[in-house]
Protein backbone atom coordinates (compact mmCIF):
# COMPACT_ATOMS: atom_id res chain seq x y z
CA UNK A 1 0.00 0.00 0.00
CA UNK A 2 1.81 3.49 -1.56
CA UNK A 3 1.25 6.04 1.19
CA UNK A 4 -0.41 9.51 1.06
CA UNK A 5 3.12 10.32 1.53
CA UNK A 6 4.80 8.69 -1.53
CA UNK A 7 2.26 10.48 -4.02
CA UNK A 8 2.64 13.90 -2.76
CA UNK A 9 6.46 13.06 -3.01
CA UNK A 10 5.87 12.00 -7.01
CA UNK A 11 3.58 15.06 -7.69
CA UNK A 12 5.82 17.68 -6.16
CA UNK A 13 8.52 15.89 -8.00
CA UNK A 14 6.77 16.38 -11.54
CA UNK A 15 5.84 19.74 -10.38
CA UNK A 16 9.53 20.32 -9.75
CA UNK A 17 10.70 19.02 -12.91
CA UNK A 18 8.17 20.75 -15.11
CA UNK A 19 9.53 24.15 -12.91
CA UNK A 20 12.89 24.02 -14.53
CA UNK A 21 11.18 25.10 -17.61
CA UNK A 22 8.31 26.45 -17.06
CA UNK A 23 8.48 29.94 -14.81
CA UNK A 24 5.26 30.69 -12.78
CA UNK A 25 1.92 28.61 -14.29
CA UNK A 26 1.51 26.46 -11.11
CA UNK A 27 -2.36 26.78 -11.34
CA UNK A 28 -2.53 25.71 -14.67
CA UNK A 29 0.45 22.81 -13.99
CA UNK A 30 -2.58 21.47 -11.07
CA UNK A 31 -4.78 21.65 -13.57
CA UNK A 32 -3.50 19.62 -15.98
CA UNK A 33 -2.42 17.36 -13.27
CA UNK A 34 -6.14 17.20 -12.26
CA UNK A 35 -7.26 16.30 -15.52
CA UNK A 36 -4.01 13.62 -15.70
CA UNK A 37 -5.15 11.72 -12.38
CA UNK A 38 -9.59 11.80 -13.64
CA UNK A 39 -9.02 11.71 -16.73
CA UNK A 40 -10.66 14.15 -17.71
CA UNK A 41 -9.86 16.86 -20.67
CA UNK A 42 -8.18 20.32 -20.10
CA UNK A 43 -9.03 23.46 -23.05
CA UNK A 44 -6.90 26.02 -22.47
CA UNK A 45 -7.75 29.28 -23.01
CA UNK A 46 -4.94 32.14 -23.65
CA UNK A 47 -2.79 34.13 -25.73
CA UNK A 48 -0.08 32.77 -28.03
CA UNK A 49 3.32 32.52 -26.61
CA UNK A 50 2.24 31.43 -22.67
CA UNK A 51 4.40 28.35 -22.87
CA UNK A 52 1.49 26.09 -23.20
CA UNK A 53 3.32 23.47 -25.64
CA UNK A 54 6.43 23.71 -23.46
CA UNK A 55 3.98 23.10 -20.52
CA UNK A 56 2.53 20.02 -21.99
CA UNK A 57 6.02 18.87 -23.36
CA UNK A 58 7.99 19.19 -19.74
CA UNK A 59 4.55 17.12 -18.31
CA UNK A 60 4.74 14.59 -20.63
CA UNK A 61 8.01 13.62 -20.34
CA UNK A 62 8.15 14.29 -16.71
CA UNK A 63 5.37 11.17 -16.59
CA UNK A 64 7.27 9.06 -19.61
CA UNK A 65 4.00 9.55 -21.38
CA UNK A 66 3.43 10.48 -25.41
CA UNK A 67 3.08 13.54 -26.43
CA UNK A 68 1.82 14.93 -29.75
CA UNK A 69 0.73 18.14 -30.78
CA UNK A 70 -1.47 18.82 -33.95
CA UNK A 71 -2.31 22.54 -34.79
CA UNK A 72 -5.27 22.93 -36.11
CA UNK A 73 -6.10 24.95 -39.37
CA UNK A 74 -9.46 25.29 -41.35
CA UNK A 75 -8.20 22.70 -44.05
CA UNK A 76 -7.41 20.18 -41.59
CA UNK A 77 -9.64 16.89 -42.21
CA UNK A 78 -10.24 14.13 -39.42
CA UNK A 79 -8.47 11.72 -40.92
CA UNK A 80 -5.21 14.03 -40.52
CA UNK A 81 -5.45 13.54 -36.64
CA UNK A 82 -7.58 10.22 -36.22
CA UNK A 83 -5.29 8.65 -38.77
CA UNK A 84 -6.34 6.53 -42.29
CA UNK A 85 -5.71 3.32 -44.58
CA UNK A 86 -3.42 3.65 -46.97
CA UNK A 87 -2.99 1.58 -50.01
CA UNK A 88 0.67 -0.90 -49.74
CA UNK A 89 1.67 -0.66 -53.45
CA UNK A 90 3.86 -3.44 -53.55
CA UNK A 91 1.58 -5.86 -51.21
CA UNK A 92 -1.78 -4.52 -52.85
CA UNK A 93 -3.13 -4.54 -49.65
CA UNK A 94 -4.37 -1.84 -46.86
CA UNK A 95 -2.62 -0.75 -44.26
CA UNK A 96 -3.80 1.15 -41.34
CA UNK A 97 -1.85 4.79 -40.71
CA UNK A 98 -2.59 5.66 -36.97
CA UNK A 99 -2.61 9.65 -36.41
CA UNK A 100 -1.36 11.66 -34.02
CA UNK A 101 -4.41 10.83 -31.28
CA UNK A 102 -2.86 7.58 -30.69
CA UNK A 103 -0.78 9.34 -28.02
CA UNK A 104 -0.88 9.87 -24.39
CA UNK A 105 -0.91 13.38 -24.41
CA UNK A 106 -2.19 15.27 -27.29
CA UNK A 107 -1.96 18.92 -27.46
CA UNK A 108 -4.86 20.54 -29.80
CA UNK A 109 -3.64 23.75 -30.36
CA UNK A 110 -6.31 26.12 -31.14
CA UNK A 111 -8.88 23.82 -31.64
CA UNK A 112 -11.36 26.55 -32.71
CA UNK A 113 -9.79 26.71 -36.22
CA UNK A 114 -10.94 23.63 -37.31
CA UNK A 115 -14.23 22.94 -38.99
CA UNK A 116 -16.96 21.48 -37.27
CA UNK A 117 -16.28 17.53 -38.34
CA UNK A 118 -12.98 17.87 -37.05
CA UNK A 119 -13.66 18.83 -33.88
CA UNK A 120 -16.64 16.24 -33.79
CA UNK A 121 -14.10 13.28 -34.64
CA UNK A 122 -11.31 15.07 -31.75
CA UNK A 123 -14.08 15.16 -29.25
CA UNK A 124 -15.48 11.51 -30.03
CA UNK A 125 -12.59 10.25 -29.65
CA UNK A 126 -12.27 12.07 -26.23
CA UNK A 127 -15.72 10.14 -25.17
CA UNK A 128 -14.98 7.26 -26.54
CA UNK A 129 -11.54 6.91 -25.78
CA UNK A 130 -11.01 4.89 -29.18
CA UNK A 131 -11.39 4.92 -32.96
CA UNK A 132 -12.49 3.64 -36.46
CA UNK A 133 -10.09 3.60 -39.07
CA UNK A 134 -11.95 1.76 -41.99
CA UNK A 135 -13.82 -1.14 -40.98
CA UNK A 136 -11.58 -1.49 -37.32
CA UNK A 137 -11.95 0.04 -34.04
CA UNK A 138 -8.79 0.94 -32.15
CA UNK A 139 -8.57 1.56 -28.68
CA UNK A 140 -6.63 4.51 -27.42
CA UNK A 141 -3.39 4.29 -25.35
CA UNK A 142 -4.35 5.18 -21.75
CA UNK A 143 -3.60 7.25 -20.26
CA UNK A 144 -5.70 9.48 -22.91
CA UNK A 145 -5.34 13.44 -22.33
CA UNK A 146 -6.31 15.86 -24.73
CA UNK A 147 -4.94 19.35 -24.48
CA UNK A 148 -6.92 21.83 -26.47
CA UNK A 149 -6.27 25.59 -26.68
CA UNK A 150 -7.92 28.42 -28.03
CA UNK A 151 -7.34 31.90 -28.53
CA UNK A 152 -10.14 33.89 -26.97
CA UNK A 153 -9.48 37.04 -28.32
CA UNK A 154 -9.37 36.66 -32.04
CA UNK A 155 -12.45 35.02 -33.32
CA UNK A 156 -12.50 35.81 -37.07
CA UNK A 157 -12.71 32.18 -39.34
CA UNK A 158 -12.73 30.39 -36.11
CA UNK A 159 -15.22 27.96 -35.25
CA UNK A 160 -16.60 28.02 -32.20
CA UNK A 161 -17.21 24.85 -29.80
CA UNK A 162 -20.73 24.85 -29.26
CA UNK A 163 -21.91 23.99 -25.32
CA UNK A 164 -22.49 20.53 -25.94
CA UNK A 165 -18.72 19.90 -27.00
CA UNK A 166 -17.06 22.49 -24.62
CA UNK A 167 -19.13 20.38 -22.05
CA UNK A 168 -16.86 17.46 -22.96
CA UNK A 169 -13.98 19.32 -21.17
CA UNK A 170 -13.39 18.44 -17.89
CA UNK A 171 -11.85 21.78 -17.33
CA UNK A 172 -11.28 24.79 -19.36
CA UNK A 173 -8.71 26.91 -17.66
CA UNK A 174 -7.80 30.52 -18.30
CA UNK A 175 -4.77 31.60 -18.74
CA UNK A 176 -2.77 34.48 -17.12
CA UNK A 177 0.34 36.43 -18.50
CA UNK A 178 2.71 35.78 -15.80
CA UNK A 179 3.71 37.88 -12.81
CA UNK A 180 6.57 41.01 -13.25
CA UNK A 181 8.52 38.78 -11.14
CA UNK A 182 8.18 35.81 -13.39
CA UNK A 183 8.49 37.10 -16.87
CA UNK A 184 11.81 38.54 -14.99
CA UNK A 185 13.22 35.03 -14.42
CA UNK A 186 11.18 34.15 -17.85
CA UNK A 187 13.96 36.31 -19.15
CA UNK A 188 16.95 35.76 -17.51
CA UNK A 189 16.37 32.13 -18.05
CA UNK A 190 16.37 32.67 -22.16
CA UNK A 191 19.77 34.67 -21.90
CA UNK A 192 21.35 31.37 -20.37
CA UNK A 193 20.38 28.65 -22.82
CA UNK A 194 23.39 28.85 -24.95
CA UNK A 195 23.97 27.38 -28.36
CA UNK A 196 24.24 24.02 -29.58
CA UNK A 197 26.84 23.41 -32.41
CA UNK A 198 26.20 20.09 -34.80
CA UNK A 199 27.21 19.28 -38.13
CA UNK A 200 29.41 21.50 -38.38
CA UNK A 201 27.06 24.58 -37.46
CA UNK A 202 25.62 25.98 -34.62
CA UNK A 203 21.75 27.02 -33.10
CA UNK A 204 20.72 28.78 -30.64
CA UNK A 205 18.69 26.76 -27.93
CA UNK A 206 14.92 27.08 -27.00
CA UNK A 207 13.32 26.04 -24.06
CA UNK A 208 12.14 22.40 -25.49
CA UNK A 209 15.70 21.61 -25.50
CA UNK A 210 16.50 21.65 -22.02
CA UNK A 211 13.49 19.62 -21.34
CA UNK A 212 14.63 16.84 -19.04
CA UNK A 213 14.08 13.26 -20.90
CA UNK A 214 14.32 11.42 -17.46
CA UNK A 215 11.11 10.48 -16.52
CA UNK A 216 10.20 10.95 -12.33
CA UNK A 217 9.35 7.79 -10.96
CA UNK A 218 7.88 4.78 -12.58
CA UNK A 219 5.08 3.92 -15.04
CA UNK A 220 3.22 2.99 -12.12
CA UNK A 221 3.55 5.57 -9.85
CA UNK A 222 0.84 7.52 -12.23
CA UNK A 223 -1.49 4.44 -11.81
CA UNK A 224 -1.49 4.11 -8.25
CA UNK A 225 -1.58 7.85 -7.63
CA UNK A 226 -4.88 7.69 -10.43
CA UNK A 227 -5.93 4.87 -7.89
CA UNK A 228 -5.63 7.03 -5.19
CA UNK A 229 -7.71 9.44 -6.37
CA UNK A 230 -10.16 7.26 -6.36
CA UNK A 231 -9.87 6.96 -2.64
CA UNK A 232 -10.06 10.65 -1.67
CA UNK A 233 -13.06 10.78 0.49
CA UNK A 234 -15.64 12.70 -0.49
CA UNK A 235 -18.13 13.84 1.95
CA UNK A 236 -21.67 14.05 2.04
CA UNK A 237 -21.69 17.48 3.05
CA UNK A 238 -19.13 18.17 0.27
CA UNK A 239 -21.92 16.90 -2.27
CA UNK A 240 -24.43 18.84 -0.58
CA UNK A 241 -22.01 22.03 -1.34
CA UNK A 242 -21.49 20.90 -5.00
CA UNK A 243 -25.73 20.28 -5.51
CA UNK A 244 -26.21 23.70 -4.03
CA UNK A 245 -23.67 25.21 -6.22
CA UNK A 246 -24.77 23.35 -9.73
CA UNK A 247 -28.56 24.21 -8.68
CA UNK A 248 -27.52 27.77 -8.37
CA UNK A 249 -26.23 27.93 -11.59
CA UNK A 250 -30.10 26.49 -13.14
CA UNK A 251 -31.44 28.67 -10.82
CA UNK A 252 -30.23 32.13 -11.27
CA UNK A 253 -31.80 34.99 -12.57
CA UNK A 254 -28.94 36.04 -15.45
CA UNK A 255 -28.51 32.06 -16.90
CA UNK A 256 -30.03 31.06 -18.96
CA UNK A 257 -27.77 27.43 -19.45
CA UNK A 258 -26.77 26.36 -16.06
CA UNK A 259 -24.38 23.38 -15.27
CA UNK A 260 -24.81 20.05 -16.80
CA UNK A 261 -24.88 16.70 -14.27
CA UNK A 262 -21.71 16.11 -15.80
CA UNK A 263 -20.35 18.76 -14.57
CA UNK A 264 -21.11 18.30 -11.03
CA UNK A 265 -19.26 14.87 -11.74
CA UNK A 266 -16.24 16.93 -12.98
CA UNK A 267 -16.07 19.02 -9.67
CA UNK A 268 -16.16 15.77 -7.37
CA UNK A 269 -13.37 14.41 -9.32
CA UNK A 270 -11.69 17.31 -9.78
CA UNK A 271 -11.97 18.07 -5.90
CA UNK A 272 -10.30 14.58 -5.22
CA UNK A 273 -7.54 14.88 -7.44
CA UNK A 274 -6.99 18.45 -6.02
CA UNK A 275 -7.48 17.21 -2.52
CA UNK A 276 -4.58 14.50 -2.92
CA UNK A 277 -2.14 17.04 -4.46
CA UNK A 278 -2.74 19.63 -1.35
CA UNK A 279 -1.88 16.61 0.89
CA UNK A 280 -5.40 15.23 1.73
CA UNK A 281 -7.47 12.53 2.05
CA UNK A 282 -10.92 13.92 1.55
CA UNK A 283 -12.28 16.86 -0.41
CA UNK A 284 -12.94 20.15 1.32
CA UNK A 285 -15.25 23.63 0.35
CA UNK A 286 -12.11 25.29 -0.56
CA UNK A 287 -11.21 21.93 -3.37
CA UNK A 288 -14.99 23.21 -4.92
CA UNK A 289 -14.22 27.16 -4.54
CA UNK A 290 -10.66 26.75 -6.09
CA UNK A 291 -12.06 24.81 -9.32
CA UNK A 292 -15.88 26.29 -9.79
CA UNK A 293 -14.52 28.73 -12.49
CA UNK A 294 -12.33 25.71 -14.70
CA UNK A 295 -15.47 23.09 -14.19
CA UNK A 296 -18.25 25.02 -14.42
CA UNK A 297 -17.38 28.47 -16.20
CA UNK A 298 -17.60 26.83 -19.83
CA UNK A 299 -20.82 25.12 -19.75
CA UNK A 300 -22.42 28.36 -18.36
CA UNK A 301 -24.52 30.65 -21.17
CA UNK A 302 -26.37 33.95 -19.73
CA UNK A 303 -29.36 34.87 -20.78
CA UNK A 304 -30.23 37.84 -23.04
CA UNK A 305 -31.08 40.22 -20.00
CA UNK A 306 -27.69 39.65 -18.94
CA UNK A 307 -25.49 40.18 -22.02
CA UNK A 308 -27.78 43.55 -22.58
CA UNK A 309 -26.30 44.66 -19.16
CA UNK A 310 -23.07 44.16 -20.42
CA UNK A 311 -22.43 41.15 -17.66
CA UNK A 312 -20.21 38.23 -18.07
CA UNK A 313 -20.35 34.63 -17.52
CA UNK A 314 -17.53 34.60 -14.74
CA UNK A 315 -19.47 37.88 -12.75
CA UNK A 316 -22.77 35.78 -12.71
CA UNK A 317 -20.60 32.85 -11.19
CA UNK A 318 -18.33 35.08 -8.83
CA UNK A 319 -21.78 36.30 -7.29
CA UNK A 320 -23.27 33.08 -7.08
CA UNK A 321 -20.04 31.71 -5.39
CA UNK A 322 -20.07 34.96 -3.00
CA UNK A 323 -24.08 34.72 -1.92
CA UNK A 324 -24.00 30.65 -1.05
CA UNK A 325 -25.11 30.77 1.93
CA UNK B 1 -89.80 27.68 -99.70
CA UNK B 2 -93.33 28.09 -98.74
CA UNK B 3 -93.02 25.89 -95.82
CA UNK B 4 -89.38 27.83 -95.19
CA UNK B 5 -91.60 31.34 -95.21
CA UNK B 6 -94.28 29.70 -92.74
CA UNK B 7 -92.09 28.60 -89.66
CA UNK B 8 -90.52 32.35 -90.13
CA UNK B 9 -93.48 33.93 -89.79
CA UNK B 10 -94.06 31.40 -87.11
CA UNK B 11 -91.52 31.91 -84.74
CA UNK B 12 -91.63 35.38 -85.18
CA UNK B 13 -94.96 35.37 -83.74
CA UNK B 14 -94.11 33.29 -81.03
CA UNK B 15 -90.80 35.16 -80.14
CA UNK B 16 -92.86 38.03 -80.28
CA UNK B 17 -95.31 36.47 -77.63
CA UNK B 18 -92.47 35.52 -75.56
CA UNK B 19 -91.17 38.88 -75.62
CA UNK B 20 -94.53 40.74 -74.80
CA UNK B 21 -94.56 38.13 -71.51
CA UNK B 22 -91.35 39.45 -70.22
CA UNK B 23 -92.45 42.77 -71.13
CA UNK B 24 -95.24 42.83 -69.51
CA UNK B 25 -93.98 41.65 -66.11
CA UNK B 26 -91.94 44.75 -64.50
CA UNK B 27 -88.42 44.40 -63.70
CA UNK B 28 -87.00 45.70 -60.52
CA UNK B 29 -84.44 49.09 -61.25
CA UNK B 30 -80.74 47.38 -61.86
CA UNK B 31 -81.81 43.90 -62.58
CA UNK B 32 -80.39 42.63 -65.83
CA UNK B 33 -82.42 40.90 -68.64
CA UNK B 34 -81.49 38.45 -71.07
CA UNK B 35 -83.29 37.92 -74.15
CA UNK B 36 -81.77 35.13 -76.78
CA UNK B 37 -82.88 34.42 -80.64
CA UNK B 38 -85.02 37.53 -80.57
CA UNK B 39 -86.11 37.97 -84.33
CA UNK B 40 -86.23 41.78 -85.55
CA UNK B 41 -87.26 42.29 -88.84
CA UNK B 42 -85.38 45.24 -90.95
CA UNK B 43 -81.75 45.93 -91.01
CA UNK B 44 -79.43 45.02 -89.00
CA UNK B 45 -79.28 47.07 -85.62
CA UNK B 46 -77.46 47.84 -82.77
CA UNK B 47 -77.64 49.85 -79.75
CA UNK B 48 -77.45 53.40 -79.66
CA UNK B 49 -74.56 54.97 -77.50
CA UNK B 50 -75.48 55.76 -73.98
CA UNK B 51 -75.70 59.64 -72.81
CA UNK B 52 -76.53 61.18 -69.86
CA UNK B 53 -79.87 61.11 -70.39
CA UNK B 54 -80.84 57.12 -71.23
CA UNK B 55 -82.78 55.54 -69.12
CA UNK B 56 -82.49 52.00 -70.33
CA UNK B 57 -79.05 50.24 -71.12
CA UNK B 58 -79.11 48.14 -73.70
CA UNK B 59 -75.86 45.83 -75.20
CA UNK B 60 -76.90 43.46 -77.85
CA UNK B 61 -74.31 40.95 -77.53
CA UNK B 62 -74.58 38.52 -80.33
CA UNK B 63 -76.09 38.84 -84.06
CA UNK B 64 -77.50 36.37 -86.46
CA UNK B 65 -78.52 36.61 -89.90
CA UNK B 66 -82.19 34.88 -89.67
CA UNK B 67 -83.76 34.98 -93.29
CA UNK B 68 -84.34 38.81 -94.65
CA UNK B 69 -84.03 39.73 -91.17
CA UNK B 70 -81.83 39.14 -88.31
CA UNK B 71 -81.68 37.13 -84.63
CA UNK B 72 -80.23 39.19 -81.82
CA UNK B 73 -79.03 38.28 -78.43
CA UNK B 74 -79.49 41.42 -75.90
CA UNK B 75 -79.59 42.23 -72.47
CA UNK B 76 -80.91 45.29 -70.70
CA UNK B 77 -81.76 46.90 -67.16
CA UNK B 78 -83.56 49.70 -66.64
CA UNK B 79 -82.04 53.27 -64.69
CA UNK B 80 -85.25 54.87 -63.97
CA UNK B 81 -88.89 53.29 -63.32
CA UNK B 82 -91.53 53.68 -66.23
CA UNK B 83 -92.21 52.37 -69.47
CA UNK B 84 -89.80 52.50 -72.45
CA UNK B 85 -89.87 51.07 -75.59
CA UNK B 86 -86.16 49.79 -76.75
CA UNK B 87 -86.58 50.21 -80.09
CA UNK B 88 -85.63 53.85 -79.13
CA UNK B 89 -82.37 52.54 -77.96
CA UNK B 90 -81.61 51.18 -81.44
CA UNK B 91 -80.58 52.23 -84.80
CA UNK B 92 -79.26 50.59 -88.05
CA UNK B 93 -75.92 49.67 -88.54
CA UNK B 94 -75.38 51.11 -91.29
CA UNK B 95 -76.40 54.42 -90.22
CA UNK B 96 -79.65 54.87 -92.11
CA UNK B 97 -82.62 56.39 -90.80
CA UNK B 98 -84.77 53.45 -89.72
CA UNK B 99 -88.06 53.17 -91.22
CA UNK B 100 -90.09 50.69 -89.36
CA UNK B 101 -88.79 50.86 -86.39
CA UNK B 102 -89.24 47.48 -83.77
CA UNK B 103 -91.29 47.94 -80.91
CA UNK B 104 -89.88 46.59 -77.71
CA UNK B 105 -91.75 47.79 -75.04
CA UNK B 106 -90.19 47.32 -70.91
CA UNK B 107 -91.24 48.30 -67.84
CA UNK B 108 -89.07 49.11 -65.01
CA UNK B 109 -90.33 49.14 -61.58
CA UNK B 110 -88.47 50.61 -57.95
CA UNK B 111 -88.38 49.17 -54.98
CA UNK B 112 -89.00 52.55 -53.55
CA UNK B 113 -92.07 54.44 -52.37
CA UNK B 114 -92.90 56.82 -55.05
CA UNK B 115 -91.28 60.17 -54.72
CA UNK B 116 -88.26 58.22 -52.55
CA UNK B 117 -85.17 58.90 -54.73
CA UNK B 118 -82.60 57.50 -52.30
CA UNK B 119 -82.51 54.29 -50.42
CA UNK B 120 -83.52 54.37 -46.65
CA UNK B 121 -80.78 55.48 -44.33
CA UNK B 122 -79.63 52.48 -42.12
CA UNK B 123 -80.66 52.29 -39.02
CA UNK B 124 -78.86 51.78 -35.85
CA UNK B 125 -79.70 48.58 -34.50
CA UNK B 126 -78.74 46.39 -31.57
CA UNK B 127 -76.32 43.44 -32.32
CA UNK B 128 -77.84 39.63 -32.04
CA UNK B 129 -74.88 39.60 -28.84
CA UNK B 130 -74.51 40.21 -25.44
CA UNK B 131 -71.51 42.22 -25.78
CA UNK B 132 -71.20 45.27 -28.30
CA UNK B 133 -67.69 44.70 -30.98
CA UNK B 134 -65.94 47.55 -29.33
CA UNK B 135 -66.39 45.89 -25.54
CA UNK B 136 -64.87 42.93 -27.46
CA UNK B 137 -62.21 43.95 -28.46
CA UNK B 138 -61.32 46.00 -25.03
CA UNK B 139 -61.88 42.52 -23.27
CA UNK B 140 -59.82 40.83 -25.93
CA UNK B 141 -56.95 43.33 -25.11
CA UNK B 142 -56.80 43.27 -21.77
CA UNK B 143 -56.89 39.03 -22.02
CA UNK B 144 -54.06 39.65 -24.56
CA UNK B 145 -51.97 41.93 -22.27
CA UNK B 146 -52.30 39.05 -18.91
CA UNK B 147 -51.79 36.46 -21.05
CA UNK B 148 -48.31 38.18 -21.90
CA UNK B 149 -47.75 39.40 -18.20
CA UNK B 150 -48.05 35.68 -17.26
CA UNK B 151 -45.90 34.26 -19.86
CA UNK B 152 -43.16 36.79 -18.54
CA UNK B 153 -43.77 35.99 -14.61
CA UNK B 154 -44.20 32.30 -15.67
CA UNK B 155 -40.47 32.03 -17.96
CA UNK B 156 -39.08 33.87 -15.01
CA UNK B 157 -40.37 31.97 -12.47
CA UNK B 158 -39.40 29.14 -14.12
CA UNK B 159 -35.46 30.37 -14.13
CA UNK B 160 -36.09 30.95 -10.37
CA UNK B 161 -35.48 34.34 -9.62
CA UNK B 162 -37.37 33.64 -6.58
CA UNK B 163 -36.19 30.77 -4.97
CA UNK B 164 -33.24 31.90 -3.10
CA UNK B 165 -34.86 35.04 -2.70
CA UNK B 166 -36.64 34.34 1.06
CA UNK B 167 -33.36 33.09 2.28
CA UNK B 168 -31.20 35.90 0.69
CA UNK B 169 -33.51 38.46 2.07
CA UNK B 170 -32.38 37.54 5.84
CA UNK B 171 -29.04 38.86 7.03
CA UNK B 172 -26.34 36.53 7.22
CA UNK B 173 -26.31 36.70 11.00
CA UNK B 174 -30.35 35.63 11.06
CA UNK B 175 -29.43 32.67 9.04
CA UNK B 176 -26.61 31.26 11.30
CA UNK B 177 -28.56 31.88 14.19
CA UNK B 178 -30.81 28.95 14.14
CA UNK B 179 -28.04 26.44 12.45
CA UNK B 180 -25.89 27.32 15.36
CA UNK B 181 -28.53 26.42 17.98
CA UNK B 182 -29.38 23.49 16.36
CA UNK B 183 -25.64 22.22 16.27
CA UNK B 184 -25.41 23.06 19.76
CA UNK B 185 -28.54 21.13 20.38
CA UNK B 186 -26.78 18.02 18.21
CA UNK B 187 -30.02 18.41 15.64
CA UNK B 188 -28.05 19.38 12.65
CA UNK B 189 -28.53 16.99 9.56
CA UNK B 190 -25.73 16.59 6.30
CA UNK B 191 -27.77 19.58 4.82
CA UNK B 192 -27.91 21.47 7.77
CA UNK B 193 -24.37 20.68 8.29
CA UNK B 194 -23.51 22.37 4.25
CA UNK B 195 -25.03 25.24 4.80
CA UNK B 196 -23.90 25.72 8.52
CA UNK B 197 -20.66 25.90 6.58
CA UNK B 198 -21.47 27.58 3.63
CA UNK B 199 -23.01 30.43 5.89
CA UNK B 200 -19.81 30.43 8.10
CA UNK B 201 -17.81 31.53 4.80
CA UNK B 202 -20.57 34.10 3.75
CA UNK B 203 -20.28 35.46 7.25
CA UNK B 204 -16.22 35.38 7.52
CA UNK B 205 -16.16 37.08 4.34
CA UNK B 206 -18.88 39.90 5.29
CA UNK B 207 -16.35 40.08 8.84
CA UNK B 208 -13.43 40.31 7.15
CA UNK B 209 -15.02 42.73 4.03
CA UNK B 210 -13.50 40.52 1.58
CA UNK B 211 -16.94 40.02 -0.16
CA UNK B 212 -16.25 41.47 -3.50
CA UNK B 213 -13.12 39.67 -4.07
CA UNK B 214 -13.10 36.48 -5.98
CA UNK B 215 -14.05 33.43 -4.21
CA UNK B 216 -10.19 32.17 -4.14
CA UNK B 217 -9.16 34.83 -2.92
CA UNK B 218 -12.14 35.00 -0.18
CA UNK B 219 -11.02 31.07 1.19
CA UNK B 220 -7.63 32.00 0.89
CA UNK B 221 -7.67 34.80 3.06
CA UNK B 222 -10.47 33.29 4.92
CA UNK B 223 -8.21 29.74 6.33
CA UNK B 224 -5.47 32.45 6.86
CA UNK B 225 -7.24 34.51 9.55
CA UNK B 226 -6.01 32.77 12.70
CA UNK B 227 -9.60 32.92 14.28
CA UNK B 228 -11.05 31.69 11.05
CA UNK B 229 -8.59 28.93 10.54
CA UNK B 230 -9.61 27.22 13.84
CA UNK B 231 -13.10 27.40 13.35
CA UNK B 232 -12.78 25.89 9.73
CA UNK B 233 -10.20 23.42 10.63
CA UNK B 234 -12.72 21.85 13.19
CA UNK B 235 -15.17 21.54 10.92
CA UNK B 236 -13.77 20.01 8.06
CA UNK B 237 -12.63 17.63 10.57
CA UNK B 238 -16.12 17.02 11.77
CA UNK B 239 -17.83 17.55 7.97
CA UNK B 240 -15.55 16.18 5.40
CA UNK B 241 -12.89 13.77 7.25
CA UNK B 242 -13.28 10.08 6.51
CA UNK B 243 -13.42 9.57 10.26
CA UNK B 244 -15.99 12.64 11.44
CA UNK B 245 -14.83 14.04 14.32
CA UNK B 246 -17.30 16.53 16.60
CA UNK B 247 -15.65 18.72 17.98
CA UNK B 248 -14.97 18.13 21.92
CA UNK B 249 -15.78 22.13 22.74
CA UNK B 250 -18.13 22.73 20.02
CA UNK B 251 -20.41 25.00 22.16
CA UNK B 252 -17.25 27.46 22.98
CA UNK B 253 -16.49 26.82 19.19
CA UNK B 254 -19.86 28.04 17.92
CA UNK B 255 -20.62 30.20 20.81
CA UNK B 256 -19.38 33.83 18.77
CA UNK B 257 -21.63 32.88 16.48
CA UNK B 258 -25.02 31.97 18.36
CA UNK B 259 -25.61 35.80 18.54
CA UNK B 260 -23.98 37.56 16.10
CA UNK B 261 -24.33 40.95 15.02
CA UNK B 262 -26.00 41.42 12.21
CA UNK B 263 -23.89 43.10 9.63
Amino acid sequence: MVSLNNHISYIEAIRKQVSNVVVGQDEVVERLLIALFTSGHILLQGMPGLAKTLLVNALGKAIHLDFSRVQFTIDLLPSDILGSEILDQSSGKFTTHKGPVFTNLLLADEINRAAPKVQGALLEAMQERKVTIGDKTYKLPIPFLVIATQNPIEQSGTFELPEAQLDRFMLCHRLEYPTPEEEEEILKRNLDLGIQKQDGGAVANTEFDIVSDDPVGESNDLISVIDAVHQIHVSEVFIKHVVELISRTRNNKHIELGASPRAGIALIKGARARALIKGRDYAIPEDLFALAEDVLLHRMRLNYEALADGMNTADALEDILNTMG
Amino acid sequence: MRISKFFSILFFLLSSLIADDQINESTPIGVKVQVNDQVILGPELEAKPLTQNSSVVLRIKAIRPHGDAYRYDYEYYGLVSGSFDLGDYLQAKNGKPLTNKPKLPVQFKSSLPPEQIRPNPLEDQELPYLIKYKHKLIIIGILWVLGLLLLIFIRRKQFGVTEYTSQESLSTAEILRPLVHAAKQGNLGKSDQAKLERTLILFWSERLNIRNESSKEVISKIRSHSQAKLLFDQLELWFHCPNPEEPSDLDSLLEPYSKPENN
